[in-house]
């Protein structure tokens, strides 16, 4: 088993300017990234017939990939520079502190989990949630209306509870849908509770939402695509103001949601990314659930690796769970011993910290 | 190793209830909404715009209940297990087998997939309608030959299983495939104009394409491809898993004309009747029908079918045969498919089967829904599709209404009276008693009287509704019908529906499946109204067919891949178990009006082209505004 502390990018564009990350990629000696199809909303101007709502969906290209935490400042410049993310209605980039296991020779002899997550002190937070298919434009207008950057809609499938009910479970919908926005820090409480309302996500059954810590991000904050009304757009003027200011501190106001209510949000959570071969996902899920392990959500993705001879593909799944830090060593103990870093499931694990996290209780349970 | 089971979750039987009704009537619902639009549109126009009752209302609306019972169950069973069934082996086919294990399965499925098809027998049922001396070629193709013709669309969807696979697999474009497959049959559609036999199997070939994307086999190979498309292909693949169903649709109508041209060659040109049957051309007629003995059977059929056809007793359709028919086609279809996947899966790649309980349920549940669909198509909506098709005529022209023929008995042509015009046409009619004190005249017509009998057989006759007989409001009428009907029927085909899911899914969203729908249903819609003008004004369908897809080849140049897979495909799907039967109705029921030869083909084809047209123009234009968008900001690197 090799620990390694990682700076785990994200980095999400439109498809048109993918290329220039792959190639961008190439150049800081990347051999190895996931790639993972996406989304994103942006306002437009409406149409009486044709687009009622006035947004505009489009197809994003996400990279996942990982650098040591020193070269995390010189590859996200690169990338930033290379991608020309600096300028709005490109994509976004950000990164977050973690911790990666992979297989190495002797996975057997280690002496447990118990590494701790450091994180830096930033500007930014990420949140990120999970919801029923089919609700995700709702979430993200709501985010991109309350001045988010672009949201980052990802498909996936939901797996906890469901898949340890018999048959019956087909009639409850699977499929997820996650939304990523990365938002200045003083902020994140603010927007996570107008997404809990904007989404119900306080209702049962409705989904999930977290937050974590952010260590660098450059966000796409053109989220009107339209007609020019001003000779700036109020993304350029933010982002001037941003400099000046030296920071987003000068930003701060209070979201306020209508009904704000006392919430109360669980905390001391990590975020656990599960890499791993395709179809594979279920199994081990099963085993990371028996540990404790309260649900994830899968998505495909597909991983390029540097070869003689170009980058080759090759389809994996990624499960994401959001777990207490105690039930870390278990859960991961759980899942060597069903085989996670067999050549079967060819398996990664990227540990991440999580701020605080939102779900339906059932109070009476208590 | 060690396996985790989970405890099983155990769910009180009264709560389990509350779940599963609650989700079928979702459901249900969904397929009510997009079943009923059709519906009620052909009631209303029935009962308001040609104001005639519906028959058999009752059986009509048990039937229409049973189709949306029916399309949720299917649906159901398609998403529950034929699809991932078929996604999961397209996933582990390419990791676990060679190049060649993939040739032989695609092979395998495609060619498999086409005797499954219901539609196949269907064709090969209708041989014995066609007259030799007619169209020789396509006499020989649907009866002699029918095996072979068969085997021959059969290798078509082989070979295109086949390309479309190999095309994931080294990243093909499906540009170059359709830009030289198209023009082939184009090519033999315009040698057709000038070569009798061949025009007669234009329409066998092109029907052959749409017949071969059945509701079972698109959904399938629709999977699979996704499945493959996950594994293999490089970065930039963008084709998504797409355009299997393109080349499925394409290549059989390929191999049709092949196969038709070959044998072309040592067949005579068509010939009269009395030629065909005259001593001079006896060695031509044989060469022809094969042998005596069948010459023999040839002439006897056409002799005295062409007598006893009046005579005809409507056979009572009886609900237990149809059911067995329709529970057996569906097995038929669904079963050899999914138990060779199957087998290759256990079998060949050695793995176990991911939710196994979901997708025999899955399975289980697609043939339940397949049949019950059938039954429902049965007694309804082909019925009301019927009635409609064959009275719409009505509203440009004048027709009979056979269905409510009152038989007079002791009638005495004493009663009949004469009339005459101001230009001194003498017309006879007679009066009937309806009511208390109400009388109504009715035209008298000779050969409707049974004189040794003393019987007269009245037929109403209705229309033309709107205008003079051939007045041009009556004929606009038709054409909006086919229109709407074209989109209503298309808003309910199963296919459609599970092509839109996986295009949503696939573009995460951005493609969403109801625009999809709606396109391609708009697509049809003006197919259908273009296939009833060329069936109005009785127009050659190479006037239709080439201009549209010349047309449909500049787009397909010009626009982006995905679309080009994702609208190319929608072609193949359009032609479905919901579309077919409305609209052969409605062909048949104009034809029957029209003077000239008229086939329900012209129809068909072009409900499969211009959907095309409606997604790649949609494509562009959604391709446009991106670009503008992006171009906003782009002035960077």
């Amino acid at each position: 088993m090799k620990f390694t502390n990682i700076a785990k990018f994200t980095c999400s564009v439109y498809k048109n300017i993918s290329p220039k990350i792959v190639e961008a990629l190439k150049e800081c000696g990347i051999d190895d990234y996931i790639a993972q199809r996406s989304s994103s909303i942006v306002s437009t101007d409406k149409h009486w017939f044709f687009n009622r709502k006035g947004i505009a969906e489009n197809m994003l290209e996400t990279y996942h990939f990982y650098v040591p935490v020193e070269k995390e400042k010189e590859v996200f410049d690169k990338i930033v520079y290379a991608a020309d993310l600096s300028q709005e209605g490109r994509g976004s980039i950000f990164t977050e502190p973690a911790v990666l296991i992979e297989s190495s020779e002797n996975n057997e002899n280690f002496d447990g989990f118990n590494f701790s997550l450091e994180s830096k002190q930033s500007n930014y937070m990420g949140i990120c949630a999970i919801t029923q298919r089919g609700r995700g434009l709702a979430l993200a207008k709501t985010a991109i209306d309350k001045g988010s950057s672009v949201p980052m809609i990802s498909y996936g499938i939901g797996g906890g509870i469901r898949d340890r009910m018999g048959l019956i479970r087909i009639t409850i919908p699977a499929e997820k849908e996650t939304i990523n926005i990365v938002v200045a820090n003083h902020d994140t409480e603010g927007m996570m509770d107008l997404l809990i309302e904007g989404g119900h996500l306080d209702r049962p059954g409705m989904g999930f939402i977290f937050s974590y810590p952010v260590s660098m991000a450059t966000l796409d904050t053109k989220t009107f695509f339209g007609a020019n009304r001003a000779a700036a757009s109020m993304g350029q003027i933010i982002s001037v103001i941003d400099s000046i200011q030296g920071g987003t501190e000068w930003r701060k106001r209070t979201l306020n949601a209508k009904n704000a209510v006392e919430r109360t949000y669980m905390t001391d959570l990590e975020n656990i990314m599960l890499v791993c071969n395709d179809t594979q996902s279920k199994e081990m899920l099963d085993a990371a659930m028996s540990a404790g392990a309260s649900g994830a959500t899968i998505s495909n993705c597909r991983e390029m690796t540097k070869t003689k001879d170009g980058f080759a593909k090759k389809t994996m799944e990624i499960s994401d769970m959001v777990i207490g830090t105690k039930q870390r060593s278990g859960i991961l103990t759980a899942l060597v011993k069903a085989g996670f870093f067999s050549d079967k499931t060819d398996g990664k694990i990227i540990v991440k910290k999580s701020g605080t996290a939102f779900s339906y209780t059932d109070k009476k349970k208590k | 190793m060690s396996s985790n089971k989970q405890e099983k979750l155990k769910i009180p039987l009264k709560q389990s209830l509350m779940m599963l009704l609650g989700f079928c009537k979702d459901k249900l619902k969904e397929q009510l909404v997009s079943v009923l639009p059709v519906v009620i549109y052909l009631i209303l126009f029935q009962s308001m715009i040609l104001g005639m009752p519906i028959y058999e209302a009752g059986v009509i609306s048990v039937g229409i209940g049973l189709v949306i019972l029916g399309l949720a169950f299917f649906l159901e069973g398609l998403f529950l297990g034929i699809m991932p069934l078929g996604e999961i082996l397209g996933i582990k086919l390419p990791l676990k087998s060679g190049l060649f294990t993939i040739i032989a399965f695609s092979f395998i499925l495609g060619f498999g997939a086409t005797y499954a098809e219901p539609s196949i027998a269907i064709l090969k049922a209708n041989g014995s309608f066609v007259k030799p001396w007619e169209a020789p070629l396509l006499f020989v193709m649907l009866n002699q030959k029918a095996e072979y013709l068969v085997a021959f669309v059969g290798i078509g969807v082989g070979i295109a299983v086949i390309a479309g696979m190999l095309r994931f697999m080294k990243s093909i474009s499906l540009k170059p495939f359709i830009l030289i497959v198209i023009p082939l049959l184009l090519l033999f559609t315009v040698w057709g104009v000038f070569d009798q036999n061949l025009l007669y199997i234009t329409g066998l070939a092109w029907d052959c394409g749409a017949v071969t994307t059945g509701p079972v086999t698109v959904p399938l190979v629709l999977a699979l491809g996704i499945g493959i498309c996950r594994t293999v292909g490089g970065e930039d693949s963008d084709s998504m898993g797409f355009g299997v169903v393109t080349l499925a649709s394409a290549f059989p109508i390929l191999a049709v004309y092949i196969f038709g041209a070959a044998l072309n060659m040592s067949l005579p040109e068509p010939m009269s009747q009395t030629d065909f049957f005259s001593d001079a051309n006896h060695a031509k007629a044989l060469q022809i029908v094969g042998t005596e003995e069948r010459f023999e059977a040839v002439k006897q059929q056409f002799t005295e079918a062409a007598l006893s056809a009046s005579d005809k007793v409507e056979e009572a359709i009886n609900l237990v045969n149809v059911a067995s028919d329709k529970f057996f086609e569906a097995a038929k279809a669904i079963l050899p498919l999914t138990i060779f996947i199957l087998l290759v899966f256990v079998v060949l790649l050695r793995e176990k089967l991911p939710k196994k309980d979901e997708i025999f349920l899955g399975i289980f549940i697609s043939i339940l829904g397949m049949g019950l669909f059938g039954i429902g198509m049965e007694y309804g909506l082909s019925k009301i599709g019927t009635q409609v098709g064959s009275r719409l005529p009505a509203s440009f022209s004048a027709i009979e209404l056979s269905d409510s023929q009152e038989t007079m008995h002791n009638f005495d042509k004493a009663i009949v009276q004469k009339s005459i015009t101001p230009e001194g046409e003498v017309n006879e009619f007679f009066f009937k008693k309806e009511g208390e004190n109400k009388y109504s005249q009715i035209p008298f017509v000779e050969k409707n009287y049974d004189e040794p009998k003393k019987i007269y057989r009245y037929i109403p006759q209705i229309g033309p509704i709107f205008g003079k007989n051939g007045g041009s409001g009556g004929y606009l009428i038709v054409i909006l019908f086919a229109f709407i009907m074209g989109f209503g029927a298309t808003l309910a085909e199963p296919a459609l529906n599970a092509l839109g899911m996986k295009v949503e899914e696939l573009s995460v969203g951005t493609f969403k499946k109801t625009t999809l729908i709606y396109a391609v249903a708009f697509g049809v819609g003006l197919g259908i109204a273009l296939g009833a003008v060329k069936i109005i004004w009785n127009i050659q369908i190479f006037w239709m067919l080439v201009p549209s897809y010349l047309i449909l080849l500049v787009l397909t140049a010009i626009s982006d891949e995905q679309y080009v897979n994702i609208g190319w495909d929608s072609a193949g799907v359009t032609t479905g178990p919901v579309t077919v039967p409305l609209v052969l109705a409605m062909g048949l029921g104009l034809g029957a009006r029209v003077e000239g030869v008229v086939e329900g083909f012209g129809i068909l084809s072009m409900a499969s082209a211009c959907p095309i047209l409606a997604v790649l123009l949609m494509g562009i234009s959604a391709s446009r505004k991106a670009k503008k968008m992006h171009n906003a900001t782009n002035g960077g690197r």
